[in-house]
């Protein structure tokens, strides 16, 4: 029979994303008040960048756990952050299924339309429950966020091919 | 090799994780009792695990600062006798303990001048994001901590208790967006709401003055009473002029934060 190799991506990019989280704290200690996270929402970049380059590194169920993590953390009410993520994942599996050619620019305004909408569907969560919210903020963030995406991209994009062709060279 | 699950299944997974956050933030915002001592768990957990994943890189954030202090100890002693170098050691270990025990105590001094009794808490995790401005500490419910309760770092007002786990709480500060905090302001103890707000430069805003104030430049800025919640009197700042504005000017800076103390019921 033969030997199922275990797969520890998800792990992986579970604890990259969690890390990411993590990274104000670190950050107010060590540099002070920079808030970089005001400019650009890192944790949507990485989970789409994975869920739509099939690096089959994400779960739906990872995610939402994720999620919980995430708004645990943050204070904000349970399920926010995980309907966020899902959202995101659903879109950018779906985006990737319907593309015809695999052109840079086409996933990068995918990946606009994809944060627009988790954004929105953010807000109106933040208005239901009542929670005061900038929407300026969320702008801004959302605008760094789309600029940003392809630094982000050129990094993850070969770090993790790199990673991906050593493992497969491996295998064989 | 593993059977690929079919896309209906999938579709029928996500659904189903998608109602449950739904039905997760409903159940959140209604404050419901079943959720709110897994709630407590979960937010306990993920407190103290992050604590313990980000204190390696606070760790090694702080490894220049004690590498030069270090080799400026190597320098000084290395030419000394074996015994001065330990004496040294133990005079440098005590003085360490030292500075601990009056960092301590002079935290304990200062909290006597309100009249609640104060706990003194360690802060876990700061949140500095679009969505909040908070951070949490160790101590929770199992402390006698409470929702409202007023936390202060050198005799000044930091923020409020938002939300109480067993273990932990979440503090959440004046600048964010959803702090209300009742205050008194200038000589003549004009009343107004202190609110968060990310546009002004200070980071929060008066609202419900009286119909007619006047406030002067470096006018100080106290709570207000609510009764059994917050106590009259705590120092939160005071009011700069700039371009016939009032900015409101902390006196303490809300990052580096390492214990706070949290003002409690008698």
């Amino acid at each position: 029979m033969a030997k199922v190799k275990k797969n520890y991506n998800d792990l992986l990019s579970v604890l990259i994303v969690l890390i990411v989280t993590l990274a104000p704290s670190i950050s107010l200690e060590a540099f002070g008040d920079i808030q970089l996270n005001k400019y650009f929402n890192l944790e949507f970049i990485i989970i789409y960048f994975f869920s739509f380059n099939r690096f089959k590194y994400f779960r739906a169920i990872s995610l939402f756990v994720l999620g919980i993590i995430v708004d645990s953390l943050i204070g904000n009410y349970l399920g926010i952050s995980s309907i966020a993520f899902l959202i995101l994942y659903k879109i950018a599996i779906y985006q990737n299924t319907i593309q015809v050619r695999s052109i840079f620019i086409s996933e990068w305004i995918a990946f606009g339309l994809a944060i627009f909408v988790v954004y929105v569907v953010e807000l109106v969560m933040f208005y239901l429950t009542g929670v005061k919210t900038d929407i300026q903020a969320f702008v801004l963030n959302f605008i760094g966020s789309f600029l940003s995406y392809p630094i982000f991209w050129i990094i993850l994009k070969y770090s993790f091919l790199r990673l991906e062709r050593f493992s497969n060279d491996k295998d064989e | 090799m593993k059977a690929e699950r079919p896309a209906s299944d999938k579709n029928i997974r996500f659904l189903l994780l998608g109602f449950i956050c739904f039905v997760l933030t409903y159940l959140d915002y209604s404050n419901s009792a079943y959720i709110k001592k897994t709630k407590s768990v979960i937010n306990d957990g993920a407190a103290y695990v992050s604590y313990w994943i980000v204190r390696p890189f606070q760790l090694i954030t702080e490894i220049p600062t004690v590498y030069n202090e270090f080799s400026l100890l190597q320098k000084k002693f290395e030419n000394q006798e074996e015994l001065k170098n330990t004496i040294s050691k133990l005079e440098l270990e005590n003085n360490f303990l030292k500075k601990d025990l009056q960092k301590y105590l002079s935290i304990q001094e200062q909290e006597k001048n309100y009249s609640r009794p104060s706990i003194i808490a360690k802060v876990l995790f700061n949140s500095k994001n679009i969505y909040a401005n908070n951070f949490l500490i160790d101590k929770g419910s199992l402390d006698g901590i409470k929702v409202g309760n007023p936390v202060i770092k050198n005799n000044n007002l930091l923020g409020q208790i938002s939300e109480v786990n067993f273990k932990s709480s979440r503090v959440i500060l004046l600048k964010d967006l959803n702090s209300r905090i009742p205050v008194l302001i200038g000589e003549k103890l004009y009343t107004g709401i202190m609110v968060g707000d990310l546009n002004e430069t200070s980071g929060v805003k008066l609202e419900f003055l009286p119909k007619e104030y006047e406030f002067q430049d470096q006018d100080k800025i106290y709570t207000s009473e609510i009764e059994s919640i917050l106590p009259k009197g705590i120092y939160i700042g005071k009011l700069i002029k700039q371009n016939n504005n009032y900015l409101v000017e902390f006196n303490y800076n809300f990052i580096n934060l390492d214990y706070v103390s949290v003002l409690i019921e008698q």
